[in-house]
């Protein structure tokens, strides 16, 4: 499996760092994991994809309904996203106006109304 | 993996990579590595060969995701992906067809990973392949620029 998916509280929100290649294949533990922590009350996250080297559309739709499952609990769902491959993916395909997209999690944080920590 | 010739635009030979593989979900990221390796072998800068690698991969995905649907089981016939390029002055002319042998299905392909094929190459066709309508997706960049 060339996905990694880990997760920490910062400044009151859950932080989910994820690595490797997001497709077809691995999508499906993403969204585990996601709906994991959704079910365990975690409804604010920040998911961290700077080190993620591959994203497709499956990837794209488990962060979309990342976002409808966290929203349903009156909660957020931020991206930390600084490549621009990965940028791209999201642009060519307008999803940059669904998510708002940061270039750090302290930013990601403190924008989702988290304590940063300053 | 095999090698072998087919006819050219202008009569010369294209080059041609064809990968089979079973329509599982794990085999799509190889698929992606052929296109990458190809990419890369034509001399693509970075952009250029994400892009290859970011199509060639949708298009796998979506006959993956077809065969999958197909009732009792899913469908077993191999998908195929045919890589040929051939020059044209100093750019490159590259073409990825995607076979799969399910039927129709009436599975749409996804808007999202169709609006990623079209942002990516610069035609996207989808016909009908061996097992019915919507079993073949052609990606075609007309002009790439090699750097290298």
């Amino acid at each position: 499996m060339d996905l990694s998916v880990t997760s920490h509280e910062q400044g009151g929100r859950t932080v989910v760092e994820v690595g490797g290649e997001i497709d077809v294949y691995t999508a499906p533990v993403l969204r585990e994991r996601l709906n994991d922590l959704v079910g365990e009350g975690k409804h604010h996250l920040v998911v961290d994809m700077e080190k993620v080297e591959f994203l497709d559309s499956t990837g794209l739709g488990v962060l979309v309904g990342g976002l409808k499952r966290v929203r349903s609990h009156d909660g957020s769902l931020h991206l930390v996203c600084t490549q621009e491959k990965i940028l791209k993916v999201f642009r060519i395909t307008g999803l940059t106006k669904v998510f708002p997209i940061h270039t750090s999690v302290a930013d990601a944080v403190a924008a989702s109304g988290g304590d940063d920590g300053a | 993996m095999s090698t072998e010739p087919t006819a050219g635009a202008l009569g010369a030979p294209d080059a041609a990579v064809t990968l089979r593989f079973t329509p599982l979900p794990e085999h799509v990221r190889t698929a992606r590595l052929v296109a990458t390796a190809v990419a890369r072998r034509l001399g693509l800068a970075d952009e250029q060969l994400d892009a290859v690698r970011l199509a060639v991969g949708e298009a796998c995905a979506r006959a993956v995701q077809r065969a999958e649907s197909v009732p009792g089981g899913g469908a077993t016939e191999l998908v195929s992906l045919r890589l040929t390029h051939h020059p044209v002055g100093d750019r490159v002319h590259l073409e990825a067809v995607v076979v799969d042998g399910a039927g129709d299905d009436g599975v749409e392909t996804e808007d999202v990973a169709m609006l990623l094929m079209e942002g990516l190459a610069d035609h996207v066709l989808v016909g009908a392949g061996p097992g019915g309508p919507g079993g073949t997706t052609r990606l075609v960049w007309t002009a790439l620029d090699p750097v290298a």
